[in-house]
C-alpha cells in the first residue's frame, strides 16, 4: 500500500534539530560556539556526532579531551537507546531546538555505557536486531542471512540510506500468512518515572482466539497505569516516534510500520504536559 | 561409543588442550569428567558445537529446530527459569555458596545474585585484540595499544614460576607468584536473569578493584583464560560486552545468550534419555560461569539433582 511505505519513509527520515554545547566546566584555549545539528531520531549519538567533536577539538588541548559524552539537563544520555527515544522521554514537550551539553571529562561509567568506536554500535545494532527476530521468527530470518546481508542493514543505518537498508529490512518484517503475525511483537516501554529502565515481555499481536492485539492492549497488560481510567483525564501519553498512536491500532502494523531499524517497537510513556 | 556422553571425545579434546597448554585448568577439567557425568556433559556440549558448526545452517536443523522446540524441556520458559533458581538457591544454601535472590519490587521477577572476591595476577603480556573478527582493523588496533602494558591474569591455580619479588601489594590471599607484577584482589558481582527473547538464563557481571575501580572491558577480557577467550573471539555474539542491565539500568558485562540453546539441547536430551533431571539453570551456569571466572562447586552434583519440574526434595 503506498501510504504504508510512507509511512516507512517518514519514520526513517525523521530528524530532531538539536544545538549541542559544550559543558562550561571544560578547560578550553578560547570560546566554544554551539553546534547545531539535524539528528537522525533513527540513530544513535556517538554514530552521527563527529562532527561535533570535531567542532568542540578545535578549541581544546588534546590532554583535556577524553571520552566524548552527552548530557541533557543533569541526565547522562545513554547513547545505546536511539536519538528520537532519548528525545521523546527526555525532552519531547520543550522548545526547539534540543539543547544538549558535551561533556569530554568525567565519563559517568555507573550510568553510561563506553562508545570507543563505531564498531562497538554496529555489535549493539546487530544485537538488537537478532534478538528482535528471536522474538518474531525464533531467529530462523537472520540465521538464514549471509553476513554481507547483516553488514547491508548496518551500512543502510550508518550511511542513511532508506532503499539499503529496507531492500534486507524487508525479510524480517515478513511473516507466515496462517500465522497473522509474528510470534511475539519485539517492543521495549520506556518512562522516566520508573525505576527499571524499561518494560520487555513476551506478547502475540494475536490472540489465540484470533483477535488482533492492539497498542491499548499491550499497555494495559505491560503498563496500566499507563492508560487512564474511564472518565479520568489522560495523565501520560504514548508516544512512538514522536507522535501518539491510536490506542487502537493493531500491534502487528506498529510493528511491521513504526519499529526502528533495530526492528524495536520503542514505546515512550511521558507525563501529559500541563500548559 | 554412543556420541550422548561424548566421553571418549571430551578426553581427546582435554587430552589436545593439555597438550597445547599444559595448564593445570585442564587437569582440573578432567577430574571433573571422571567425577561427575553432569559436568562432563558441560565439556561435552563445547566440543559438540566445535564438530559440527554446519548442522546448525542447513536445513535439517529447520526440522529439528521444529521437533526440538516441541520437545519443552529442551526450552526453558519463565516458570521453570524461577523453579530452577529455587532449587539453585536451597542447594547453594546447604553448600553456602552465596547465592542470593533479588526480587523486583513485589512481584515474582527477580534475578540470582553473587558477589566473589577473586584474586587476579597481572603480568605484563602483549594485550591482544578484543575485536578480532570485527571489519574495522583501525579502531581495534588503537584500542590494543591504548590499553594497558600490564594485563590481568587470572588463574584459579596459579603456576609457580619465579618468585615475585616486585610484589608489595599485600591484598592477595595465598596466590602464588608469577613471573612479573603484582596482584590484585577483584570484587565480581554475578547476576543470573532470564531472557524471555532467547528462553535462556543470561549471566550478567561487573567487576571492581577494592577501591571501587570499575573494570574496563579489556580487563575482563583478559581474565577470562585463554582456552576460553579463543572460542568467545571467534564468535562475535558469544561473547562478551557491556550492557545496560535490565533490571537496575547500569552498566553490567553480560555473555551473550544467543547460543545457550544450542549448547544446552545435547546436555537435556542426554540426560532425557538417561531419564536422569537436570536443573537447567545449574548446568548452564557450570559451563558458562567458569569463563568468567564464577566457579560452580561440584558438590552440587553431589546433592540430589532434583528436576525443575517435580516435586522439590529439600533435605
Amino acid at each position: 500500500m503506498a501510504d504504508d511505505k510512507d509511512v516507512l519513509r517518514d519514520v526513517w527520515f525523521g530528524r530532531i534539530p538539536t544545538s549541542f554545547t559544550l559543558n562550561q566546566d571544560e578547560v578550553t584555549e578560547r570560546e566554544a560556539e554551539p553546534y547545531y545539528l539535524l539528528l537522525p531520531r533513527v540513530s544513535y549519538l556517538t554514530l552521527v556526532t563527529d562532527k561535533v567533536k570535531k567542532h568542540f577539538l578545535k578549541v581544546m588541548r588534546a590532554e583535556d579531551v577524553e571520552e566524548m559524552w552527552f548530557e541533557y539537563e543533569g541526565t547522562p544520555l545513554k547513547w545505546h537507546y536511539p536519538i528520537g527515544v532519548l528525545f521523546d522521554l527526555h525532552a519531547s514537550n520543550t522548545v526547539l531546538p534540543w539543547s544538549i551539553t558535551v561533556h569530554f571529562k568525567n565519563f559517568p561509567d555507573s550510568d553510561l555505557l563506553h562508545c570507543p568506536s563505531s564498531s562497538v554500535v554496529e555489535a549493539h545494532f546487530m544485537s538488537s536486531i537478532k534478538e528482535a527476530d528471536a522474538l518474531k521468527h525464533k531467529s530462523q530470518v537472520v540465521n538464514d542471512m549471509q553476513k554481507k546481508d547483516h553488514k547491508q542493514l548496518w551500512m543502510g543505518l550508518q550511511n542513511d540510506k532508506f532503499d539499503q537498508f529496507w531492500a534486507m529490512n524487508r525479510k524480517l518484517m515478513e511473516y507466515p500468512t496462517e500465522e497473522g503475525g509474528f510470534r511475539y511483537i519485539p517492543f521495549r516501554i520506556y518512562q522516566t518515572m520508573s525505576d527499571r529502565p524499561f518494560i520487555q515481555r513476551l506478547f502475540r499481536p494475536v490472540s489465540p482466539e484470533g483477535n488482533v492485539h492492539t497498542l491499548g492492549d499491550l499497555m494495559k497488560e505491560m503498563d496500566p497505569a499507563a492508560l487512564p481510567n474511564d472518565g479520568e483525564p489522560k495523565r501520560y501519553q504514548v508516544v512512538i516516534h514522536g507522535i501518539e498512536p491510536l490506542l487502537e491500532t493493531p500491534l502487528q502494523w506498529l510493528s511491521e510500520h513504526l519499529s526502528h531499524p533495530d526492528n524495536f517497537l520503542h514505546i515512550c510513556v511521558i507525563p501529559t504536559p500541563t500548559d | 561409543m554412543e556420541p550422548q556422553g561424548g566421553s571418549s571425545a571430551t578426553l581427546t579434546a582435554i587430552q589436545h588442550h593439555g597438550r597445547r597448554r599444559g595448564r593445570k585448568c585442564c587437569s582440573t577439567a578432567l577430574r571433573r569428567s571422571q567425577q561427575s557425568e553432569q559436568v562432563s556433559c558441560e565439556l561435552s556440549a563445547g566440543v559438540f558445537l566445535s564438530q559440527y558448526p554446519r548442522i546448525l545452517h542447513s536445513p535439517v536443523r529447520h526440522k529439528m529446530t521444529s521437533t526440538t522446540s516441541h520437545m519443552s524441556s529442551c526450552v526453558l520458559d519463565e516458570q521453570n527459569f524461577y523453579r530452577c533458581c529455587c532449587l539453585l538457591l536451597q542447594q547453594s544454601e546447604q553448600l553456602n555458596d552465596g547465592w542470593s535472590w533479588e526480587a523486583v519490587q513485589d512481584s515474582e521477577e527477580g534475578y540470582l545474585r553473587k558477589t566473589t572476591l577473586r584474586s587476579v595476577v597481572i603480568n605484563s603480556s602483549t594485550v591482544w585484540d578484543l575485536e578480532g573478527s570485527s571489519s574495522e582493523s583501525e579502531p581495534s588496533d588503537q584500542q590494543a595499544q591504548e590499553s594497558e602494558q600490564s594485563v590481568p591474569v587470572a588463574l584459579d591455580e596459579p603456576d609457580t614460576m619465579e618468585d615475585d619479588t616486585d610484589d608489595d601489594d599485600d591484598e592477595d590471599d595465598g596466590v602464588c607468584a608469577v613471573s612479573k607484577g603484582n596482584s590484585k584482589v577483584l570484587q565480581y558481582e554475578y547476576h543470573i536473569m532470564y531472557s524471555c527473547s532467547y528462553s535462556t538464563p543470561v549471566l550478567y557481571f561487573r567487576a571492581s578493584t577494592l577501591q571501587g575501580r570499575s573494570l574496563s572491558l579489556e580487563e575482563v577480557w583478559s581474565s577470562v583464560h585463554p582456552n576460553f577467550r579463543l572460542r568467545l573471539q571467534n564468535s562475535p555474539l558469544n561473547t562478551i560486552s557491556l550492557q545496560e542491565h535490565p533490571l537496575l539500568g547500569q552498566p553490567f558485562f553480560m555473555l551473550h545468550p544467543c547460543r545457550t540453546e544450542e549448547f544446552m539441547r545435547p546436555v537435556l536430551l542426554a540426560a532425557q534419555e538417561q531419564h536422569r533431571p537436570v536443573n537447567y539453570v545449574l548446568s548452564w551456569l557450570s559451563v558458562v560461569g567458569p569463563v568468567v571466572g564464577l566457579d560452580v562447586t561440584l558438590r552440587y552434583s553431589q546433592l540430589h539433582p532434583a528436576a525443575s519440574i517435580s516435586s522439590t526434595e529439600s533435605d
